[in-house]
């Protein structure tokens, strides 16, 4: 009996360690490197007597990368934590969150119709002042960092496998059926430059406004979805013709903005972030 | 001196296949190197009288090398680097394939300067301010330098945009900006080819980054490491407006510091140290890499 119970206590203590190592965050730290010079002498018999000087290589982590996490307020709005994990993740474990690092600065290719840039552009001017998220737009290629122009050919981000294989309300109710949308980005996911093309026929097609307006907003989070059932959103299918993101929207890009990562955040990691607030919620 | 210590020397400098005979060393002293790097290097069988001959020095078994002449080249004393320093500079300098850590990955460098070649679809602007970066990266770098040269024939390392002459096949149909990298059987860079999209990179500021991106990692077929601090190009995140930091510029000068033996893999790279460490340490002995010149 005795036997029993420390087996069992054993076992519990085995994943009580392993849990709380799943949720350990120190690898998220960076580690910095500064050089000290000259920190010793060693002296040397062999070839020469002579005096070797020594570097010394200092290493610290950045704690405060964490620190945003106890003030983190999407971790305790459950409703709205599911969603926004559903729509950035779509249940796959490797997804990741990207993020804009830099101001976007959009930049209209002068073969779009003036109506059609007219247009987006007062949407994108509609987003209003989110923290981390400036966007503005420039007539001026030279300065811009985000183009949207006509392809040359047809576009898709779909195969034309997947195009023959995929019912076809689906392939006309996804946003990248015609348009796509390409990125850069550096190694935390955190993205600097991108390009957005639309094919040329889509140009007077008329759902074409609507979606060129999911993709853009989907290019600022980068989801792996592009479907929300909350119809205060522009990605739900019972919306159209919207000028505006929607309230939804808008909350999500504050959400996703909130913070700009230091690191690379993929579900697992965000999984453990969550953990650790809760930890911090409960100390 | 004891003898041991004058085997200690002469073998474990023969280990690394750079010290051999000086004009000043006696004419009766036997030459050895390890008998993996024997194996390596003469690739032929052993005689009964090698295995006779045959040395224990710090665990490894020595041979004795008849008739050794060395080539013409250059002894160059050990550069000493603490343990943290070569921790992190293992994770760049030896790009592992597919990620993959092996202790056979090399790593690369340029034997000969950069002469390189603009195609003349670079924007000016583009190129100056690209050749004062990479002089100024390489400006402590003792053995590495940078030119610009006028004729394609005459560099080996060329910058291109995707939308005119396409310089290196193997590429021309990546749909994303890289380089291409040709070194020989030491692992010397001879020549490279560096390829952007110009539709992904549309205006010449971003471009230039690009540039100076890829210009970084191809010194020596480097990989980015995450874990590093974000301020530090080497992290591959560039925060600092893609400037390089003190210890950047310290991983690029130690990669072609001539203080250990180049083009490695990582196996030796290892043992290099770890010899050299022990020898400084316990025998207050410096050794030195002799590099041969081509």
């Amino acid at each position: 009996m005795i036997y029993k119970k420390i087996v069992f206590l054993v076992t519990l203590l085995a994943f009580a360690t392993s849990f709380s190592q799943s949720t350990d965050l120190k690898p998220l730290l960076k580690t910095d490197y500064t050089i000290k010079k000259n920190v010793d002498t060693l002296h040397v018999k062999y070839p020469l007597h002579a005096n070797v000087t020594r570097d010394k290589t200092i290493k610290s982590k950045d704690t405060t990368a964490l620190s945003f996490v106890k003030d983190f307020d999407l971790f305790k709005n459950n409703y709205f934590l599911r969603h926004y994990k559903s729509l950035i993740f779509k249940q796959d474990s490797s997804a990741i969150i990207y993020q804009w690092k830099e101001p976007i600065v959009v930049y209209f290719d002068h073969n779009i119709p003036q109506e059609i840039t007219k247009n987006i552009s007062q949407f994108i001017l509609s987003i209003p002042e989110i923290d981390n998220l400036n966007i503005t737009i420039s007539k001026d290629i030279n300065k811009a960092n985000y183009y949207i122009k006509i392809a040359n050919q047809e576009v898709s981000a779909l195969t034309n496998k997947q195009k023959a294989e995929a019912p076809k309300d689906l392939i006309d109710t996804y946003p990248f059926s015609k348009i796509i949308y390409d990125w850069n980005g550096d190694y935390n996911y955190k993205m600097y430059s991108g390009v957005l093309q639309i094919s040329p026929s889509y140009i007077n097609d008329p759902q074409f406004l609507d979606d060129l307006k999911k993709v853009f907003f989907i290019s600022l989070i980068q989801s792996k979805g592009y479907r929300v059932y909350d119809n205060t959103s522009i990605l739900s299918s019972s919306n159209s013709n919207f000028s505006t993101l929607g309230a939804m929207d808008i909350v999500l890009l504050k959400y996703h903005y909130k913070n700009l990562y230091k690191f690379k955040v993929d579900y697992t990691v965000f999984s453990a972030l969550e953990n650790y607030y809760k930890q911090l919620a409960n100390d | 001196m004891t003898k041991s210590l004058l085997i200690a020397i002469i073998s474990l400098t023969l280990v690394q296949l750079v010290q051999a005979q000086t004009p000043h060393q006696p004419k009766n002293v036997q030459y050895r190197m390890s008998l993996k790097q024997f194996k390596a290097k003469y690739k032929m069988p052993l005689t009964a009288k090698d295995t006779l001959n045959f040395v224990y020095v710090n665990n490894d078994t020595m041979v004795i090398v008849k008739d050794y002449v060395r080539k013409p080249g250059t002894s160059i004393p050990y550069q000493y680097k603490d343990s943290t320093f070569l921790d992190v500079y293992k994770t760049i300098a030896f790009n592992h394939y597919k990620d993959s850590v092996s202790k056979k990955t090399t790593m690369k460098y340029w034997k000969d300067d950069i002469a390189i070649f603009f195609s003349n679809a670079v924007d000016k602007k583009v190129k100056k301010e690209f050749m004062a970066f990479a002089e100024k990266t390489l400006q402590h770098v003792d053995s590495l330098s940078i030119k610009e040269v006028k004729h394609v024939e005459d560099s080996n390392y060329v910058v291109y945009y995707n939308d005119g002459f396409e310089y290196e096949s193997r590429i021309s149909n990546y749909k994303k900006s890289d380089y291409y990298m040709h070194w020989n059987n030491k692992n010397q860079i001879y020549r490279l080819s560096l390829r952007l999209i110009k539709e992904d990179f549309f205006t010449p500021n971003l471009r230039l980054r690009e540039l100076k991106k890829y210009f970084i990692k191809s010194l020596g077929h480097f990989e980015f490491n995450r874990n590093i601090d974000n301020k530090h190009f080497f992290s591959g995140s560039h925060d600092n407006d893609y400037q390089l930091s003190d210890f950047d510029t310290e991983i690029i000068k130690y990669h072609y510091s001539y203080g250990i033996c180049k083009g490695t893999n990582l196996e030796t790279f290892e043992d290099n140290h770890k010899k050299a460490k022990e020898l400084l340490k316990n025998k207050q002995i410096l050794l030195s890499f002799y590099h041969e010149f081509e």
